[in-house]
């Protein structure tokens, strides 16, 4: 797995004196092997899964875990909470269905271009959004979530109006649709292929985002998040940095959208509401903010919710059934999706990847360092 | 000219009830510091518990009204002291998050005891109207005016005169001065709640009393509403909160009657968001807020 793109090694050894580890992709060893291992699984995983209902809540938290991410970039690492992701999910979503449906363009270019588009209205955005600071841009987030979904009822040629539209933008690259994969005689189901391609974007999408956050513009946005004015004099452009943030941000939304499309295979305006926002924004606080991982686990977690939900509906004495009044599995989904946000601010507010270190300290006591491969911090150091 | 007057008369009672709203929020931002999202939950449970009480117990409106507002009150004062406070000057974050996931679980369970259907809340005006001239007032239009005069000369006073609300401005001003004087800031914070609570219950029992909209899911939408009117007022100015709210109101019922069909379904929804932009685009503090003062 050759992955190096940085600058040849040998320009950092002109340098003894620095810390700062080589600039790669993939940074260590073990990253290396996890990247490896990662591939495997994504071919793996689909291939050995029979159930295709397994698989489809599998692609909706990959999709979900994509938009996530972004928002943790955001929320995570530039500090400044938006309730208005689920507008650029949607705007991705209804640019990948007009350039890849009613242009139809391959998904080389309908994909991108749903990703570039909600990172252009970001950027549009952003100097009006990042004026304010505090519970301030969480509001103008909110703004745009209401005017996107007016802005898409009235766009009834794109977008169908109220009613919505079935997507026709096909997940194809080259010769490959990821929708009808086969290999020789075996034919496999859509969602084993959609599987393979959503959590491939959503490898490459954590790979940029580990990435960005070692680069100095990635901890400047850290900087920023943790004192502002002592960034800045630091030689932090805030603007900037909370500008590059959420165009990003914005970006990675906008693909989740495109990917969301195709997955869903009908979109309409109403379902990129408050709610969507909601629940990315249960995500990265359950998953663990500024992690890496976090939004993963979150995505997964919180896309199980509604169907554990559904499973266990018709023993609870409290939820609608048949005309009664009572809750709706929705319903039920937003109660756990509230209070789960509240016991994780309160008991644990660093979220799931903090509470799976905790279980991996308790099991092996001397675990952390010791599971590491101890040359690669070696090496780093001796440089 | 008497249509247009008559939009105003519907404007001022809409943006009355805005009004009722967004100074739930700004009792507690001012003396708390938290941007309290939950204020959304409490116009539920005002709205629906207000039904509860007239409908189904049968007591007289204004009674039911008043428990209402009691008993969202006595839930806000119980949130803030089980779970806010502890968080509540933690970071920027927690506590906006921790009253958001509060937000969204209130409206569920609202739907879950009270059902999908649109009630009816039963209040006295029905659709009486009064006559000036060539003007038709609906009697709910005027008790919404008058009932939220009361309520804010009310809200004035307490604050201008009473030992507490003189001890909430303190604390607004200056936690740790105040704290030295003997203000507690533990009661400050619980009686900010409170209050939020009682206008959050007032104001959605008001909203639900609209005709046409009434009380049924989605009612959280309207408290949204209120978020853009304590931007236009600025976040901590309660007498921004009443004019922003008024401000708001009466535009949008403009733009419910006079703005052309060609600006497509819905646009009215979104006049407060555009109207927000506008202000934030010259004035980012709001109309009546003050700039702040950031020390490193």
């Amino acid at each position: 797995m050759a992955t190096d793109v940085s600058t040849p090694t040998g320009s950092t050894l002109a340098t003894p004196q620095r810390t700062v580890p080589p600039l790669r992709l993939v940074g260590s060893r073990a990253g290396r092997i996890g990247v490896l291992v990662f591939i495997v699984l994504v071919i793996a995983v689909p291939l050995n899964m029979t159930s295709t209902y397994w698989l489809g809540i599998l692609n909706a938290a990959g999709v979900a875990a994509i938009a996530a991410v972004g928002l943790n970039v955001l929320t995570g690492y530039a500090g400044q909470l938006s309730l208005g992701h689920a507008f650029f999910v949607g705007l991705g979503a209804f640019v990948a269905q007009w350039v890849g449906g009613i242009l139809d363009l391959p998904m080389v270019l309908w994909l991108p271009a749903a990703g570039i588009a909600a990172g252009l209205v970001g950027a549009a955005v952003a100097p009006f959004a990042l004026r304010l600071r505090g519970p301030y841009l969480m509001i103008v987030s909110l703004a745009l979530v209401f005017i996107g979904i007016y802005v898409a009822r009235n766009l009834r040629s794109i977008t169908g109006g109220n009613e919505g539209t079935i997507v026709e933008a096909r997940a194809t690259l080259g010769p490959i649709d990821f929708e009808e994969l086969t290999l020789g005689t075996l034919v496999f189901a859509r969602e084993q292929g959609l599987f393979i391609l959503i959590w491939a974007v959503l490898g490459l999408v954590l790979l940029v985002v580990a990435n960005v956050m070692r680069t100095r513009g990635g901890r400047a946005m850290q900087a920023v998040r943790d004192h502002d004015v002592a960034a800045e004099v630091l030689g932090v452009r805030m603007m900037r940095t909370q500008t590059n943030a959420f165009v990003l941000a914005s970006a990675l939304g906008g693909i989740a959208g495109g990917l969301l499309a195709v997955n869903l295979e009908y979109i309409r305006p109403d379902s990129f509401n408050i709610d969507l926002s909601v629940q990315y924004l249960a995500i990265i606080v359950i998953g663990g903010l500024a992690s890496l991982w976090g939004p993963v686990l979150g995505a997964v977690f919180v896309t199980l919710v509604p169907v554990f939900v559904d499973q266990f509906a018709t023993s609870l004495p409290f939820m609608a059934q048949g005309g009664n009044a009572g809750l709706t599995t929705t319903d039920l989904s937003l109660i756990l999706y509230g209070a789960m946000i509240v016991v994780f601010l309160l008991a644990e507010p660093k979220g799931l990847v903090a509470t799976l270190g905790r279980i991996r300290r308790a099991v092996r006591p001397s675990g952390g360092t010791a599971g590491r491969p101890p040359r690669t911090t070696h090496r780093e150091d001796t440089q | 000219m008497t249509a247009n007057l008559q939009i105003l008369i519907s404007g001022i009672s809409l943006g009355c009830v805005l009004a009722l709203l967004a100074l739930g929020f700004v009792v507690v931002a001012k003396s708390t510091g938290v941007f309290n999202l939950t204020q959304g939950g409490f116009v539920v449970l005002g709205g629906y518990l207000s039904y509860t009480a007239h409908q189904t117990w049968g007591l007289p409106f204004v009674l039911a009204v008043l428990l209402s507002i009691v008993l969202v009150s006595a839930l806000a004062v119980l949130l803030e002291a089980t779970i806010v406070h502890r968080i509540a000057t933690a970071n920027l974050f927690t506590p906006i998050l921790v009253t958001f996931g509060l937000l969204i679980i209130i409206p569920p369970v609202a739907a879950g005891i009270w059902g999908p259907d649109q009630k009816n809340l039963g209040d006295p005006w029905g659709l009486d109207v009064l006559r000036v001239g060539d003007l038709t007032i609906t009697h709910r239009d005027l008790a919404v005016i008058i009932s939220t005069l009361v309520l804010l000369a009310a809200f004035g006073a307490f604050f201008r005169f009473s030992r507490l609300g003189l001890a909430m401005q303190a604390t607004a001003l200056d936690p740790e001065a105040a704290l030295a004087q003997g203000v507690s800031d533990r009661t400050v914070h619980r009686l900010s709640w409170g209050i939020a609570g009682a206008l959050g219950a007032f104001g959605g029992t008001m909203l639900a009393t609209t005709a046409g909209a009434g009380l049924g899911p989605g009612l959280e939408q309207y408290a949204l509403l209120a978020i853009p009117v304590i931007i236009l007022g600025g976040l901590e100015s309660p007498l921004g909160a009443v004019l922003g709210g008024l401000f708001v109101g009466i535009v949008q019922q403009f733009a419910v009657v006079r703005v052309p069909e060609s600006f497509g379904a819905g646009f009215y929804e979104v006049v407060p968001y555009l109207l927000m932009l506008v202000v934030m685009l010259v004035r980012p503090e709001g109309l009546f807020g003050t700039k702040k003062v950031r020390r490193i």
